[in-house]
């Protein structure tokens, strides 16, 4: 991952991942896995009404976890803030190849 | 008496007739319609994903948001759901509870801590703890370690240790502002929709803060990603 992130940073992108809980829910699954808030690659940005996640159409769409949760997806922004490409997955973990990704990024040219 | 009834007829259509019009094409606003008009939308699908045109949870999100804006009433609406309705409405309810974290709520979420559908518990757990870090007691403790569902027992975790105090009051008031207009209205070729969100260390980040910088690459996560 923090090769992937490096990638990222290289091509001039931020990630920013979306989570639809309170951000205390975030803090506790990184201290589950270890990892302490300043210590994460990306920001994880708590959504914790689902607003932002209603707003991009993914929310209350995966029956996860015994919750109603975000349809998995990834949207890219350019640089003039408009949405380039989007990944609405229809299943769990049905997400882009970071490879997709990056082709992607690339195919902005920078814009 | 002619002329009596060419002035009476069109004010007594005015009183009665014009806004009973009127409120037939309004949204509903009382919760009990509310919560019904989310179960007639809410259809359960078939297998953990709802399919791409499927619009049951703009149903959802409407609910809560309308919930929310019609302040404290919806609260005895909410927890006689949560006491009688369908297992979908029970979840629904719980959930909404949590997102209104009115204290008043509480006997109903405690009783709904014994529900037979898990995600109910659940949601039910949350929105005890939307008053801040709940108590180990024996029932929790219980839940904890038996509970047949482990999702359930992992939130008694997230109650258990939270880390922060709660803000009820802002949370019902960032819902009940959420202009509905704005769901699904993120378009490939169109601005990406603004936002301001905190992260775990309670940095905030705007979109707008990139706009000019650098490209963003927005990922959606469940808590596990």
């Amino acid at each position: 991952m923090r090769d992937k992130i490096a990638e990222f940073e290289k091509r001039n992108v931020q990630l920013l991942a979306i989570d639809p809980h309170e951000s205390h829910r975030v803090r506790h699954m990184l201290r589950d896995v270890g990892t302490k808030p300043d210590e994460v690659l990306y920001p994880v940005l708590a959504d914790p009404v689902n607003a932002v996640s209603a707003t991009y159409g993914v929310a209350f769409q995966m029956g996860i976890h015994t919750e109603w949760s975000n349809r998995p997806a990834t949207f890219l922004v350019d640089k003039a803030g408009v949405i380039r490409y989007e990944k609405r997955g229809t299943a769990f973990g049905d997400r882009p190849k970071p490879a997709d990704i990056f082709d992607e990024i690339d195919k902005l040219g920078g814009k | 008496m002619p002329h009596l009834s060419r002035f009476l007829l069109p004010l007594l259509v005015g009183l009665f007739v014009g806004p009973a019009c009127v409120r037939a094409a309004d949204p509903p606003t009382e919760p009990a319609d509310i919560i019904r008009t989310f179960e007639k939308a809410w259809v359960v699908p078939k297998g953990y994903m709802r399919p791409l045109y499927d619009a049951g949870w703009k149903a959802r999100m409407t609910a809560f948001q309308k919930l929310a804006a019609s302040g404290e009433k919806a609260i005895p609406a909410l927890t006689d759901a949560l006491a009688k309705g369908e297992p979908e409405t029970r979840i629904f309810a719980a959930q909404a509870l949590g997102l209104m974290a009115d204290p008043a709520a509480k006997p109903a979420l405690a009783t709904a801590l014994k529900d037979k559908t898990p995600a109910v518990r659940l949601y039910a757990l949350d929105a005890l703890s939307m008053f801040g870090k709940l108590t180990p007691t024996d029932e929790l403790k219980a839940i904890k370690e038996k509970d047949a569902n482990r999702d359930v027992k992992a939130h008694v975790g997230f109650a258990l240790d939270r880390d922060d105090k709660p803000d009820p009051v802002a949370l019902r008031k960032l819902l009940a502002g959420y202009d509905l207009a704005k769901m699904n209205t993120a378009v490939v070729g169109k601005a990406a929709p603004e936002f301001e969100l905190t992260d775990a260390t309670g940095k905030t980040y705007k979109l707008a803060d990139f706009k000019g910088k650098k490209a963003v690459v927005l990922v959606f996560v469940y808590g596990d990603t």
